[in-house]
């Protein structure tokens, strides 16, 4: 259905996603302390972290958006916000934007044609169809509630090939049927071989991820393994790694 | 054909295809009243501008002054344009992107020149535009005051349009070039500051070498003489356009995210006339936030009056740079009421202005008060008293600020006589400015009783004039605080002593500025009173209709 997977012909590099040694201050307020990740290609992963934590800068940086002030990010190969990097990165924000001006349907061929696809009507057509906008694709979605826009932005999202998707509390406004529809075009995505990091508190997407990272107060304080994990405790605990493997004896 | 150019394609077609929307839902009627309007007011304002400054032609002493130090001083106004320029680049400026357009656009896989380049180019337009018509308009009043000019006043307008589209130009590029060169803030006012100290030096002083900018004013006065090395300065703007639009593609996405999102919200807010949003955005577009620690602990005394405190406080929070800014414009408009008492009257509303912008950072604790209506009307207080009592610290809060100014006015006119009109006149402008910015705050709280006010009493004409009024009237006290300079002048012209006449027109705008303190004590009544007299009226217009 989505167009996941960006036809790299050039040997793909294994790591999706290195963050090396990243921080970021906003004035003399620090939002990062120096952060350093690896995602594996493929690889499914849930961003989790109470308010403020810093997982919306770590996946702003991440996008190219915004720069880090100490540290390094490349996406698959590449420095972040380079032009190869924003042609493998799709990135889904927290706060959905779209022009005053086009409908839903011009948006969608605005964005797939400025990523260099040309047959772009039947995949989105699918993915409204699936989303369950089809009918609102000619109503311009700045008007659209929180919900809407918010499915308007997944199937933009979508629309464009991507070998790494960054999605910033995706769950937010969705009703049940659009939960549903995004965790079927993430199991998808995943499926053809991207990579997707989803900033989240939805239990549905966690529980169906083998790798966890925790933020808190802008620090890594957990990566590792999903199973048996308990979110809540793991977002709250000064220690959640200790806490867990208490929990595990 | 790689993406990156199918990309830029499908920018360039989908530009034209919302170019053709916009002219499509333009509504031809609409628009075509608004050049109307505007050039109506525009044109009518410039008429009478120029009436004002044809009663003052300049002698021959004056004509050889305008000679010799009109590239200077133009110079200097393109100074402190390429010092704001540079400014603004290095906080993220000048281009303003819609912030869609940073999502899909400049985060898709095509290169960030072709992206940028053509809304760099609009603003060089836009801003060579507006300069054009700033720099035409001056000089043309100029040309009014200079007798015997053997160029017409054609002449003089299309150089001074020369002049100033070139410094709108050079305020772009700068903001270009500091951007795309990614060039360090400090290293950036540095510079700008060493440029406009530069000119000022050969503006101020008499020195024969030339300041960076002199071309620019030298090209203004090509209506008397002909200058071709002013050329070699207008080549080398070119070049630096060039290059500042050739820089576009490194400019910074954080910056260019953080300003789409202010920028849209400023726009809107200009449009509803909100200017206290305006400068709240404006702050956030420049990164100014207020200190973390004061300046200085309050001592026991300040503490006793809790309102007064917490303007202290709040004061103790500004940052330098607003410190700085707000003695940037006391110095400003001083230099403007030196240039009125020297006969140029419509100075005196630059001045006004420059005091009313002053104000508006004065009083910053009014504004933050009247930012938070459910704190206010939570208090055990009567709300406007609150505002009357946040009157004190804005107006303490100038006075160091009236002697900087007066400090400025001497040096340009140095006697001893400028030290003591200068604070006669200084004190009641500075005032006035906050004056204004005090009603342009409180006029924009919510009213405590609720619904809508006096327009619900007027006809849609009449209501519409009442809104540019409301929108207008507190920049005008600002401006009418200036006023006794013009009455000091007209009294020296007249030969006899000014000190009365300088006493009794500050006594004038110190009564209209208690009126004004009396407006913000008494506003919520005379509110509450017109509304019961509009309920009245209804009632007995409902009774009258029942008994016929």
């Amino acid at each position: 259905m989505a167009r996941t997977r960006r036809n790299i012909h050039s040997p793909a590099p294994s790591k999706a996603l290195l963050v090396d040694n990243v921080s970021k201050s906003y004035g003399e307020s620090p939002a990062l302390d120096p952060v350093s990740l690896t995602v594996e290609r493929g690889e499914r992963v849930a961003l989790i972290g109470h308010n403020g934590s810093g997982k919306t800068t770590l996946m702003r940086i991440a996008a190219g958006l915004l720069e880090p002030t100490d540290g390094t990010v490349g996406v698959c190969g590449n420095p972040s916000g380079s032009m190869p990097a924003r042609a493998s990165l799709s990135y889904i924000a927290d706060q959905p934007t779209f022009y005053d001006d086009l409908s839903l349907w011009e948006h969608m061929e605005y964005v797939a044609r400025l990523h260099g696809v040309d047959e772009w009507e039947q995949t989105a057509a699918d993915l409204l169809g699936h989303l369950g906008i089809y009918d609102r694709a000619d109503d311009m979605p700045n008007r659209f509630s929180r919900g809407l826009k918010q499915k308007s932005a997944i199937a933009l999202g979508f629309i464009r090939p991507f070998d790494l998707l960054l999605v910033d509390e995706p769950f937010v406004g969705l009703d049940s049927s659009g939960k549903e529809a995004l965790l079927e075009l993430l199991s998808s995505a995943s499926d053809d071989g991207a990579t997707v990091v989803v900033a989240t508190h939805e239990l549905s997407f966690v529980h169906t991820v083998k790798r966890i990272v925790v933020l808190r107060d802008g620090r890594l304080v957990y990566d590792g393994g999903a199973e048996g994990i308990d979110v809540d405790r793991l977002v709250r605990t000064e220690d959640p790694a200790g806490e867990h493997d208490g929990e595990q004896q | 054909m790689n993406s990156a150019t199918v990309g830029i394609d499908a920018l360039h077609a989908m530009r034209r295809e919302r170019r053709r929307h916009r002219v499509a839902d333009m509504e031809w009627y609409e628009a075509l009243y608004r050049v109307y309007l505007a050039a109506l007011i525009g044109g009518g304002a410039i008429l009478y501008l120029s009436d004002l400054v044809t009663d003052s032609p300049l002698n021959a002493e004056q004509i050889r002054n305008l000679q010799a130090h009109t590239p200077h001083a133009v110079g200097l106004v393109v100074a402190v344009a390429v010092f704001m320029g540079l400014r603004s680049g290095a906080n993220g400026g000048p281009l303003a992107v819609e912030d869609a357009e940073v999502r899909h656009v400049l985060m898709s896989p095509i290169d960030h020149g072709s992206a940028l380049r053509h809304p760099a180019i609009q603003r060089l337009r836009t801003f060579m535009f507006s300069g054009a018509i700033a720099g035409g308009v001056a000089n043309q009043l100029l040309g009014r005051r200079v007798p015997d000019a053997k160029a017409g006043l054609v002449a003089f307008a299309l150089w001074g349009a020369v002049a100033g589209a070139i410094a709108g130009a050079l305020f772009v590029i700068s903001a270009l070039l500091a951007h795309g060169l990614a060039v360090s803030r400090w290293l950036v006012t540095s510079c700008a500051s060493a440029l406009v100290a530069w000119q000022t030096a050969v503006t101020f002083g008499d020195s024969d070498i030339a300041g960076p900018f002199d071309f620019v004013g030298s090209m203004s006065m090509w209506w008397l003489r002909w200058s071709p090395i002013d050329l070699v300065g207008v080549s080398t703007v070119c070049a630096l356009a060039f290059v500042g639009l050739r820089v576009t593609g490194r400019f910074s996405m954080e910056a260019l995210a953080r300003r789409s999102a202010l920028v849209s919200q400023l726009k809107f807010a200009v449009t509803l006339q909100d200017i206290r949003t305006v400068v709240l955005l404006r702050r956030q577009l420049s990164q100014e936030y207020m200190r973390v620690k004061p300046w200085a602990k309050l001592p026991r005394v300040l503490k006793k009056d809790v309102v007064v405190a917490r303007g202290l406080r709040s004061i103790m929070h500004f940052p330098a740079r607003r410190l700085f800014r707000m003695a940037v414009f006391s110095v400003g408009s001083a230099l403007a009421l030196v240039t009125v008492w020297h006969g140029t009257t419509p100075m005196v509303v630059a001045a006004g202005l420059l005091l009313f912008v002053m104000g508006l950072d004065a009083v910053e604790p009014l504004s933050q008060e009247v930012d938070q209506p459910d704190r206010t009307d939570a208090l055990p207080w009567e709300r406007a008293l609150l505002m009357t009592k946040h009157l004190v610290v804005p107006a303490l809060v100038v006075v160091p600020f009236v002697v900087v100014g007066v400090a400025a006015a001497f040096v340009r006119e140095p006697s001893i006589s400028t030290i003591g009109y200068g604070f006669l006149i200084g004190f009641p402008a500075a005032w006035g400015g906050v004056a204004g910015a005090a009603v342009n705050a409180v006029k924009g709280a919510p009213d405590p009783v609720g619904g809508a006010t006096e327009g619900l009493a007027l006809p849609p004409e009449v209501s519409g004039m009442g809104t540019v009024l409301r929108a207008v009237w507190p920049p005008v006290i600002s401006i009418v605080s200036c006023l006794p300079v013009i009455a000091v002048r007209e009294t020296v012209s007249n030969g006899t002593q000014p000190v009365g006449a300088a006493v009794r027109s500050a006594g004038a705008v110190m009564i209209v500025l208690a009126l004004v303190a009396g407006w913000v004590r008494q506003r919520d009544h005379i509110h509450a009173w017109f509304r019961n007299a509009q309920k009245q009226s209804a009632l007995s217009s409902s009774q009258r209709t029942e008994g016929s």
